[in-house]
């Protein structure tokens, strides 16, 4: 992989081509995830990865590779968010997503009541939710990707999963944690 | 032991589903695209510069807007800085907690030696390693923290060193406008920096420093904190160095005997160095290319020998060491790293405050990074910097965090051989 990003960072198109193919599975999953849109979740894709190699040159520590490409990929899916303020009001119909495998464990209920919760989450907060309980980061992992101080990341995450867990309950009451600790 | 709250389990088996291959055509998109694509070439500019660049127009776009609603007034040092044109006091909306604090939540941190209140409805407390985090609504916050600091440092010089050297540098006005004011009856500094959405108050007892700190619009999330707001919570801190625990992790990596003899040992073929690390189950990864000036040594990197448990409970000890310019001496090598190491410089004290120590009977300096937790130690042997670290951190990878002893054990099974290095 190294000797990849080296070669496609000096201009190496098949070195990229070779990255990209390696890539894009990954970037595309964790798009669609951040979005719940697979048309944004395209755009998002590619523009990350025209993204990645247009400005590879400037990447100075090829081991920072993946890390970099999953930061172009969540900020593509902030400009996508942002291109147009009313993906939010765009639910989509549970069961028409492309999904793989089923979990007896969720009901169609449950699936639309996490798309809703899930979909009231601010891109920021959704990014940091998906990093951490799809892409299996650890906070401090999201930190570096995000270029943020740990404690900024454990917020997110924490005021993520409140507000997650908020919608969930279905109403206001916010769960507190202090019970647990000693 | 499944202990994921049932949200989780339900979050994370809710995202599970989904694609998770790229349609077929969009590598093709994507690389028909590449050719027709200039490239931007990155010489002559710091991926690390231009992120700092980015960072402070960040700040300076969210100080125009705090200062455009007029959210935050600050009282310089009489007679030393000119007076700001007061603002008027924010009104209350009906999302703010009420400011009797009679009403709030008590909390006590014996391993920060301070107690506090907070307000009852919509906050939680994270009680982490290395801080107490209140989360509230709106992205509202409050970190606390208190640590050692030696008898000879200077208070001055400490803030001095935090604004010089902290990742929230940019966030702080200059040290004339620290504000003095008193928390628990005892004397204190506050700054504000409405630029990141910030207050920070610092108290300095019983051989420690407090640090509250107080934030709102983190990332532009939520909305400035009132200083009202900042300034009840302050009033509810009551401080109790005497009952401060260390903060030096108090848990260990498991059962690692600190008898170094029973280690296995590393010799180092790219830094001039040789090591021990604790037996059974650690995945050794030996650099692959110099560590070169400028670059922060990551683990696990190509340019460290990194040596990690890969069991259930993590550690992790990494080594480099790199040429010292003839013209750089140690104090200035110390701090071009600390620079060096982008958004972790805020892990370190000014370079003059390291503690000093003795590796293989050179004089050396370390840095004990509660609140980054990891330990780090520097030494200057015939014309090479080394650097060792570990870190045990549970956040990143699982466990408990490593303790100074374990770290100490390591240093000292260290032994240089500067001549040896490629």
């Amino acid at each position: 992989m190294l000797d990849l990003v080296e070669r496609a960072r000096s201009g190496d198109e098949e070195a990229f081509a070779a990255l990209a193919s390696a890539s894009i599975d990954r970037c595309y999953a964790i798009a669609y995830r951040i979005l719940r849109d697979t048309y944004r979740a395209e755009d998002a894709t590619q523009q990350a990865l025209l993204g990645a190699w247009r400005d590879l040159s400037k990447l100075k520590d090829p081991a920072r590779f993946e890390a970099w490409l999953y930061r172009l990929v969540v900020n593509a899916c902030y400009h996508e968010s942002r291109s147009n303020r009313s993906w939010d009001a765009r639910i989509r119909m549970v069961g028409t997503d492309p999904m793989t495998g089923s979990d007896p464990a969720i009901d169609v209920a449950d699936q639309d009541e996490l798309e809703r919760a899930f979909r009231s989450l601010s891109p920021e907060h959704r990014a940091v939710v998906v990093l951490h309980h799809y892409a299996g980061f650890s906070l401090a992992e999201i930190a570096e990707i995000f270029d943020i101080p740990l404690g900024t990341a454990r917020s997110r995450h924490h005021y993520a999963m409140r507000e997650l867990r908020a919608t969930l309950e279905g109403d206001a009451r916010l769960i507190t944690t202090k019970d647990w600790i000693a | 032991v499944n202990t994921k709250p049932i949200a989780e389990e339900r979050l994370e088996a809710w995202l599970a589903r989904g694609p998770e291959r790229a349609p077929g055509h969009l590598l093709d998109q994507v690389l028909a695209s590449v050719p027709t694509t200039a490239r931007r070439t990155g010489f002559g500019i710091s991926p690390r510069l231009t992120r700092r660049h980015a960072r402070v127009a960040a700040w300076v776009a969210v100080a125009a807007a705090v200062v455009a609603v007029g959210a935050v007034a600050l009282i310089p040092l009489a007679g030393v800085a000119p007076q700001p044109t007061p603002t008027p006091a924010p009104s209350s909306t009906p999302g703010d907690p009420s400011l009797d604090t009679s009403t709030w939540e008590p909390f006590t941190s014996n391993r920060f030696g301070l107690s506090f209140a907070y307000p009852p409805v919509g906050w939680d407390v994270l009680s982490h390693d290395d801080e107490v985090q209140l989360a509230g609504p709106e992205s509202q916050g409050f970190e606390v923290m208190s640590q050692p600091v030696s008898g000879t440092t200077n208070e001055q010089d400490w803030l001095a060193g935090l604004v010089q050297n902290g990742i929230r540098s940019n966030c702080y006005p200059s040290m004339d406008r620290f504000e003095r004011i008193t928390v628990d009856n005892r004397p204190a500094y506050a700054v504000a920096g409405p630029g990141c959405g910030l207050f920070e108050a610092f108290v300095f007892s019983g051989g420690r420093v407090y640090l509250l700190t107080g934030e709102g619009n983190r990332e532009e999330l939520g909305r400035p904190m009132r200083r009202e707001f900042f300034d009840a919570f302050v009033s509810t801190v009551r401080l109790d160095p005497s009952a401060a625990q260390s903060t030096e992790p108090t848990r260990d990596m498991g059962d690692v005997s600190l008898d170094t003899t029973t280690w296995d040992a590393l010799a180092s073929l790219q830094f001039g160095l040789s090591f021990r690390y604790p037996p059974g189950g650690w995945v050794v990864q030996a650099a692959s290319e110099p560590w070169t000036t400028g670059t922060d040594p990551q683990a696990s990197g190509t340019s460290t020998d990194d040596v990690r448990s890969n069991g259930a409970v993590f550690g992790e000890f990494w080594a480099a060491s790199q040429p010292v310019a003839a013209d750089v001496d140690e104090l200035e090598w110390l701090t071009q790293f600390v620079s060096s190491t982008g958004t972790k410089s805020f892990c370190y004290p000014a370079a003059t405050d390291f503690e000093r120590t003795t590796i293989d009977g050179h004089a050396a300096s370390l840095v004990s990074s509660a609140r980054c937790r990891f330990f780090q130690a520097f030494a200057f042997v015939d014309g090479r910097a080394y650097v060792l670290t570990g870190s045990a951190d549970p956040d990143a990878a699982g466990g408990p965090p490593m303790k100074r002893q374990v770290f100490d054990a390591f240093l000292s099974a260290v032994h240089f051989d500067p001549a040896a290095a490629r």
